[in-house]
């Protein structure tokens, strides 16, 4: 592991914050911004990142008190950053009554087009266009939001169930029970559209 | 499900994932360590621990306090014995005294 239990500057910069110094706060904020909107952009729309990596900052500012520093800061921060993310889909769906929109003509066509490709540098070259990202978000909107945060983290981006629990801070069997069903149900959605 | 319809979502399953995986984050905003602070210190300052355990030591002590003043009015003010009426009409009082086991 290239990270060390807890970075000696990061801890430099705790202490002068306990004591009273916020201003310090603002050069874990440079170190750690980019990570933090990598992680948030994963999971929340393009045009909220920049909101919500400034949400985290402030959340996890008013949380210092519990970080015990018994793992790395930048750990510490990617957990407030997926809770936030997930309370923000959890704030999203109560505000809107039914999180659902029609799938456009293009991307029903683009689905067709995916679904039949022979090659995976063919995959790569489609990936990169605006209809996968529409497709996949339309998707989405149809998973629970904790099943989304659950999806994201064990099948898109392919980490750990483990590591997957503790970053949303619920337990191994639950994240395993809801990986498996939102899965399935995203396989059937996805079988709809290309009308399997 | 045939073979085929399976290779199918897989595909396009795999086209999804690559396209989360070449997601393209904003720019970092230069300006938001600055925006951050002031919202840090727009907010008023967090009490302590300790007093907020206080805060509901004292309110725990209230309400126990308001509890038993309600509870010393109730039983001296005869409405028991209209409640007593209510559930069971028992002039006597014979029904509630064998309940009450005296």
């Amino acid at each position: 592991m290239a990270e060390t239990v807890v970075d000696m500057e990061d801890a430099r910069v705790l202490v002068e914050i306990r004591a009273g110094d916020v201003d310090a706060y603002a050069r874990l904020m440079k170190k750690y911004q980019g990570r933090v909107a990598g992680i948030v952009s994963g999971h929340a729309p393009r045009e909220r990142v920049t909101e919500l990596t400034h949400e985290v900052f402030v959340r996890a500012y008013r949380s210092l008190v519990g970080y015990r520093g018994d793992s790395p800061f930048g750990h510490w921060l990617a957990k407030v950053a997926v809770r936030t993310c997930h309370d923000f889909w959890r704030a999203e769906y109560r505000r809107r009554e039914r999180p659902e929109s029609e799938l456009s003509d293009e991307c029903r066509a683009f689905a067709e087009e995916a679904a039949a490709l022979e090659t995976s540098e063919a995959a790569e070259e489609t990936a990169s266009r605006r209809e996968a990202r529409e497709l996949l978000a339309w998707a989405m909107d149809r998973l629970s939001p904790t099943d989304r945060m659950v999806v994201t983290l064990t099948h898109l981006e392919e980490r750990p169930v483990a590591e997957a629990a503790e970053l949303l801070g619920i337990s191994v069997p639950n994240v395993k029970v809801r990986a498996f069903r939102a899965r399935k149900k995203l396989r059937e959605l996805l079988a709809d559209v290309i009308g399997t | 499900m045939d073979g085929n319809e399976s290779q199918r979502r897989d595909r396009l399953e795999a086209v999804l994932r690559a396209a989360h995986a070449g997601r393209e984050a904003p720019p970092v905003e230069p300006a938001m360590a600055a925006s951050v602070l002031a919202a840090i210190k727009a907010e008023p300052a967090e009490e302590p621990a300790a007093t907020g355990v206080l805060w509901r030591m004292a309110a725990g002590a209230g309400f126990v306090a308001a509890a038993t003043v309600l509870m010393a009015l109730f039983w001296g003010s005869g409405l028991e014995e209209e409640i007593g009426r209510m559930l069971f009409y028992d002039p006597n009082g014979q029904v509630l005294v064998s309940m009450l086991g005296v």
